[in-house]
């Protein structure tokens, strides 16, 4: 039946007549017209797709990124391991020769050169996800500017100063070395350099008396470059002329010093030296100074233009390695094995880019004890306090008995939070479906969330409510543009005037589907997958959020120096033009959708 | 009620199924079929069917053969297809027990298919004493649903063949029942895919 099936592309041209006989009459044939989900992100396939007419997009959140047309193959990780990030959505009218996983295993077995090719495949294509991330990285640092690396503010003494004065004006500036103004630069003057290291030589080697001055003793061949000029070409500078230090301008004007010491805290912010740091932690006080590294390395990622999402999901995984060696380093074994600390909120849908509150939990296995159970929790929360991830003002924190306790109790609670919906529970229930495990036995959570998505049935009155408080802030937009014009100096709350919105509306849509996905984006692209939202406003969606998440982040990284964040307001007379009109249609598309939800689940009845 | 169950079925395979007891016991009794026909279980599946006789007057003409192959959401189970050869010197009711057996509840998709289901009444009457239940589904009117909704002054054209090409779907491969049934099964998708 399947006569058209081409054995004469590889792999299968490696088959022997029996084997493509066999092949063959194990093929089904898929019939898949445009824009329908061909295999679902994280769908195990039971088959490996091989096109015999039309196109495939392989999609990552909103991206294409793989095309598949005639004869291509896919998808051999989701065949094999599975928990691809990646959905497949025909892009046109499609036809595909299904192979069945066991044939296909069968097969590889029995013929060497046929299974070597799918083997020699599928470990290209593991190694090609793996670097595309540490490229994206290298290729921001190396991108990095000089603007973006610590400047020492030059210390400036005059020709005629002593070498005595010169040392007072370092230590009284902590500096180390000062700029030597020999004349006015504007009418031919120069300006030289004293370190250090000169005033040693001079003075101790050279015996020279400290009331010289300094002016004939500078050196005035400075080694200088913009601000706006790349950070790499700073270290290449600095090792050419085996020097520590480069006077960096701007616009003709001194503007600081740049110290090596500064230059290499900037290409260090890598993220797998912090991750290395955090691995080989042996006390959580080396675990602080990774934690506090990352704020660098959001700074630097940011500053180079590096889209939002991409840092989020670093960062993401940086801090659950944080919080997980900080557990393994505080917790006995027994506790390790027997319990499942988890993180809520934003942290668990991998949306966190600042460090905001701790949203963190324990499930414990039922009929385990731990003695040291308080102590534990306690120092836990403690140390991330002092890392710098404030406490949770609704105190949902692995120290508060609430949220350590045995899974069955979990269960208590999820009940009681469904059947008995009160304003807390709604907000404990949502967390919570937004929950990711960290350490320890990820099943116990695995348990209670299969527990929570049992126990909602098709309930619209629950589902209704759950929804309502994605409507509860007000977005100006819309109809009222005018009357924004004339608020243009209020500042608006970007969390609550957009992203509250958009995340718990999609929460909302996503736990009515029963979705195992906890990000953000990928609920919104899952969903479109399944048909709830249409894709292109799925598109649209997703963009406003990683817009407004990108104004949230510029706010925190500019308004806060510890790397928190507590501040969401964005005054729009301080946005380019650009980002301004952006930024309204943004609000405006959160309004259609707060539209989309308040008919979805009838709010306005 | 004994009902049969689906043996594992092979490509163009003369098989011994096993001949259903014929009922004796008087007109109210019920053959096992039957309940197979009429059974209210969901499979979510759908059948497609095609057959080749000797001619298309569906009251003279001898059956050839029968190809079904079921439809589970987007695909076409053709490694599972069941084709059966009919011959007037042989007994036509261990073939015909296959087939109901293969085609259950499920909706019933052809191109003209109301000659195959007139073909296999002729036979499942008096066996089963009822004629087949199926919801059908018929691809051609399908296609003409479609097309008569734009505007235009042509006929529409409703060959298979000429559907075929237009649905951009490929011809068909030799022009037996199999290929008949995989042609009706591809329309039918196309026109009418699953919802996610």
């Amino acid at each position: 039946m399947s006569d058209a099936f081409d054995f004469s592309v590889p792999p299968f041209d490696r088959l022997t007549p029996e084997q493509q006989q066999r092949l063959a009459a194990s093929l089904d044939l898929g019939v898949y017209v445009r824009d329908s989900v061909i295999l679902n992100r994280d769908g195990a396939a039971d088959c490996l797709f091989v096109v015999r007419q039309g196109l495939v997009h392989e999609r990552r959140g909103g991206e294409v990124v793989a095309v598949h047309g005639a004869h291509d193959s896919f998808d051999l990780q989701a065949l094999f391991s599975g928990g691809q990030a990646r959905s497949f959505v025909a892009a046109e009218d499609t036809l595909c020769d299904l192979v069945p996983r066991p044939v296909l295993l069968e097969l590889a077995r029995e013929n060497a050169a046929f299974g070597a090719v799918i083997q020699q495949d599928f470990a290209d294509r593991l190694s090609a996800l793996a670097s595309e991330r540490s490229n994206r990285e290298t290729a921001a640092l190396t991108m990095a500017r000089i603007r973006q690396a610590y400047l020492h503010p030059p210390v400036f003494v005059e020709a005629g100063a002593s070498l005595r004065d010169a040392a007072a004006a370092m230590k009284q500036n902590k500096a180390s070395s000062v700029l030597v103004r020999d004349g006015d630069p504007k009418s031919g003057g120069r300006i030289g350099i004293l370190t250090g290291t000169d005033l040693r030589d001079l003075v101790v080697l050279d015996g020279r008396p400290v009331d010289s001055p300094v002016g004939p003793l500078a050196r005035y061949e400075l080694l200088s470059l913009d601000r706006d000029d790349l950070l790499f070409n700073a270290l290449i500078l600095m090792t050419k002329h085996s020097v520590r230090r480069l006077v960096i301008t701007e616009q003709g004007e001194v503007a600081g010093l740049l110290e090596q010491t500064d230059l290499l805290a900037v290409l260090s912010n890598h993220s797998q030296v912090i991750a290395l740091q955090i691995d080989r932690a042996a006390s959580p006080d080396d675990l602080r100074q990774a934690s506090h590294d990352i704020v660098g390395l959001i700074r630097t990622l940011h500053g180079t233009g590096v889209k939002v999402s991409f840092i989020a999901d670093l960062v993401t995984e940086l801090n659950r390695k944080i919080f997980r060696r900080l557990f393994e380093l505080l917790a006995p074994p027994d506790l390790l094995a027997n319990s499942c600390l988890i993180v809520m909120g934003s942290e668990g849908r991998g949306e966190q880019l600042l460090k905001t509150d701790q949203d963190n939990g324990l499930i414990l296995r039922d009929g385990y004890e731990c003695p040291s159970l308080s102590e534990v929790t306690g120092a836990f929360t403690r140390h991330l306090v002092e890392f710098g991830y404030p406490p949770c003002p609704g105190r949902i924190m692995v120290s508060n008995p609430e949220w350590t306790r045995p899974l069955a109790q979990y269960k208590d609670s999820l009940f009681h939070w469904i059947h008995r919906p009160d304003e807390a529970a709604q907000m404990n229930l949502a967390i919570f479906y937004d929950a990711a495990a960290v350490a320890g036995d990820d099943s116990l959570l695995a348990e209670a969330k299969g527990y929570l998505l049992g126990r909602l049935q098709d309930n619209q009155m629950f589902f209704t409510a759950f929804a309502r408080p994605a409507l509860a802030f007000d977005t100006p937009s819309g109809l009222f543009g005018g009357l924004f014009e004339r608020r243009r100096n209020e500042a608006v709350d970007i969390k609550k005037a957009g992203i509250f919105p958009i995340v718990h509306g999609v929460r909302a849509l996503a736990l009515e589907k029963h979705m195992a996905e906890t990000n953000t984006t990928e609920r919104i692209w899952a969903l479109a997958d399944k048909g709830v939202l249409d894709r292109a406003v799925a598109g649209e969606l997703a963009d406003a959020f990683t817009f407004l998440s990108t104004l949230r982040l510029k706010a925190g990284v500019d308004s806060s120096v510890t790397g928190t964040q507590t501040d969401n307001l964005v005054r729009t007379e301080a946005l380019g033009k650009l980002d301004r009109d952006q930024f309204k249609d943004c609000l405006a598309l959160v309004k259609k959708f707060k539209e989309l939800l308040a008919y979805h689940f009838h709010l306005n009845h | 009620m004994p009902t049969e169950t689906i043996a594992s079925v092979v490509a163009n395979g003369v098989v011994a199924a096993p001949v259903p007891v014929a009922d004796t016991a008087g007109p109210m009794a019920e053959h096992p079929d039957r309940a197979l026909l009429l059974s209210g279980e969901d499979t979510g599946e759908r059948v497609a069917i095609h057959c080749e006789a000797t001619s298309f007057d569906a009251a003279t003409a001898d059956l050839r053969s029968v190809a079904a192959l079921r439809i589970r959401g987007a695909r076409i189970l053709t490694s599972q297809r069941l084709v059966l050869g009919f011959w007037p010197t042989e007994p036509a009711e261990p073939a015909l027990s296959r087939l109901l057996a293969f085609i259950g509840n499920r909706p019933l998709i052809g191109y003209y298919l109301d000659f195959t289901v007139a073909m296999l009444d002729r036979l499942v009457q008096p066996t089963v004493g009822m004629a087949l239940p199926n919801q059908r589904i018929e691809v051609s009117s399908l296609y003409y649903g479609r097309k008569s909704k734009l505007p235009g002054k042509y006929a529409v054209d409703l060959r298979l063949d000429s559907i075929l090409r237009d649905l951009d779907l490929p011809p068909r491969v030799g022009d037996d029942a199999c290929a008949g049934a995989l042609a009706a099964a591809m329309v039918y998708l196309r026109l009418e895919p699953p919802q996610p």
